[in-house]
C-alpha cells in the first residue's frame, strides 16, 4: 500500500476483502415479499444479487416489501442475472417470485 | 556524689540531645531523597495511567471498528465510500406510447449511481433520454431491450425521460440512499 501511494500520488485505492460471503433465499411461498436474511456488508462493498440460472421463472427485488411485489416499482431478474448494491445490510432487500423454491443468492467481499 | 551525678544526668541529657540532632538530620536528608523516588514513583504511577489509556483506547477502537474513521485510521493511505443505509426505487410504466415521459423526481445521495433496468418481461424497446424531444428520437435518445440496463450517476432521477412504443411496458430506476 506504501508503495502504491508512493508511485500513484494523487490517487487512492480501496482496500479489497480479506474474504468473502454470502445468504440465499428460496422462493416460498411464491407471489409474496420476502426479507432477506441479515448479512451486514462493510462500507466500500456492494453485494452482488445473483438469480441462479437453473430458476424457472423471474424474480423481482424491492426496497420494501410493497415494493418487491409491484411489478413497476420493483427490479426484475431474470434466471442467471445479477446486479449490485451498495447497502449497509441486507436486510434492506426484499424478493418475490412466482415459482417455489427459485433460488437468489447474495454475496459480498467482507474483512475477516 | 550528687555533683557526679547531675555530671552523668548532663553528659546523659548531651548524648541524648546530639542523638535527636543526628536522627533530625538523618531523617532531614531522607526526607531530601524522597522527592526523587516520589518523583519516579509518580512517573510509574503516570506511566501506568497510560497504560490504562491506551487499554481504554484499545477497547474503545474494537468498539468502533466499523466506523469510516476507525478505518482510515487503521488503513492509512485507504479510502472507503459509506454504504447506503437502504435503497430505493421509481417505475416508469409506458403510457401513452410514443410520447416523452418524465420519470418522477427521486434524489440519488453523491457517490451512488442510478441503476436504470428495462424489465425483462417488455415487448418491445425503451428509449431514454435528457428531454422530451431527445427521448423520442432513435438517433439521440439510449435504447434498452428488454432486461438491459445501465448506470449513470446522476442527482435526480427528474433529469430523466423515457419513451416506448408497447403500452405498458416498463422501466424501473433504483438507487442506494441514506435512511
Amino acid at each position: 500500500m506504501a508503495e502504491f501511494t508512493r508511485l500513484s500520488p494523487g490517487y487512492t485505492v480501496t482496500r479489497n476483502g480479506d474474504s468473502w460471503q454470502s445468504v440465499g433465499v428460496q422462493i416460498k411461498p411464491v407471489n409474496t415479499a420476502l426479507e432477506v436474511p441479515s448479512m451486514s456488508i462493510p462500507d466500500g462493498f456492494a453485494v452482488t444479487i445473483f438469480a441462479l440460472g437453473s430458476n424457472s421463472s423471474n424474480v423481482m427485488i424491492g426496497p420494501s416489501k410493497a415494493a418487491a411485489i409491484d411489478v413497476n416499482r420493483a427490479i426484475t431478474l431474470q434466471p442467471g442475472q445479477t446486479f449490485s448494491l451498495f447497502v449497509k445490510n441486507t436486510n434492506c432487500i426484499f424478493v418475490s417470485g412466482i415459482t417455489v423454491n427459485d433460488v437468489l443468492i447474495f454475496i459480498s467481499e467482507k474483512f475477516s | 556524689m550528687p555533683e557526679n551525678k547531675d555530671k552523668a544526668l548532663a553528659v546523659a541529657l548531651g548524648l541524648a540531645a546530639l542523638g535527636g540532632f543526628l536522627l533530625t538530620k538523618k531523617s532531614t536528608s531522607a526526607s531530601s531523597e524522597t522527592p526523587v523516588l516520589e518523583e519516579e514513583t509518580s512517573e510509574e504511577t503516570e506511566t501506568s495511567e497510560e497504560t490504562e489509556t491506551s487499554e481504554e483506547t484499545e477497547t474503545e477502537t474494537s468498539e468502533k471498528s466499523k466506523t469510516t474513521a476507525e478505518f482510515t485510521r487503521l488503513n492509512p493511505g485507504y479510502t472507503v465510500a459509506r454504504n447506503g443505509d437502504s435503497w430505493q426505487t421509481v417505475g416508469v410504466q409506458i403510457n401513452p406510447i410514443n410520447t416523452g415521459l418524465s420519470v418522477p423526481a427521486m434524489v440519488i445521495p453523491d457517490g451512488f449511481s442510478l441503476l436504470i433496468v428495462a424489465s425483462p418481461n417488455n415487448s418491445a424497446n425503451i428509449l431514454i433520454g435528457y428531454n422530451k424531444s431527445v427521448v423520442v428520437d432513435v438517433t439521440r435518445a439510449l435504447t434498452l431491450q428488454p432486461g438491459q440496463s445501465f448506470t449513470m450517476a446522476i442527482k435526480n432521477t427528474s433529469l430523466i425521460y423515457v419513451s416506448g412504443t408497447s403500452f405498458n411496458d416498463s422501466v424501473v430506476f433504483a438507487s442506494e440512499k441514506y435512511s
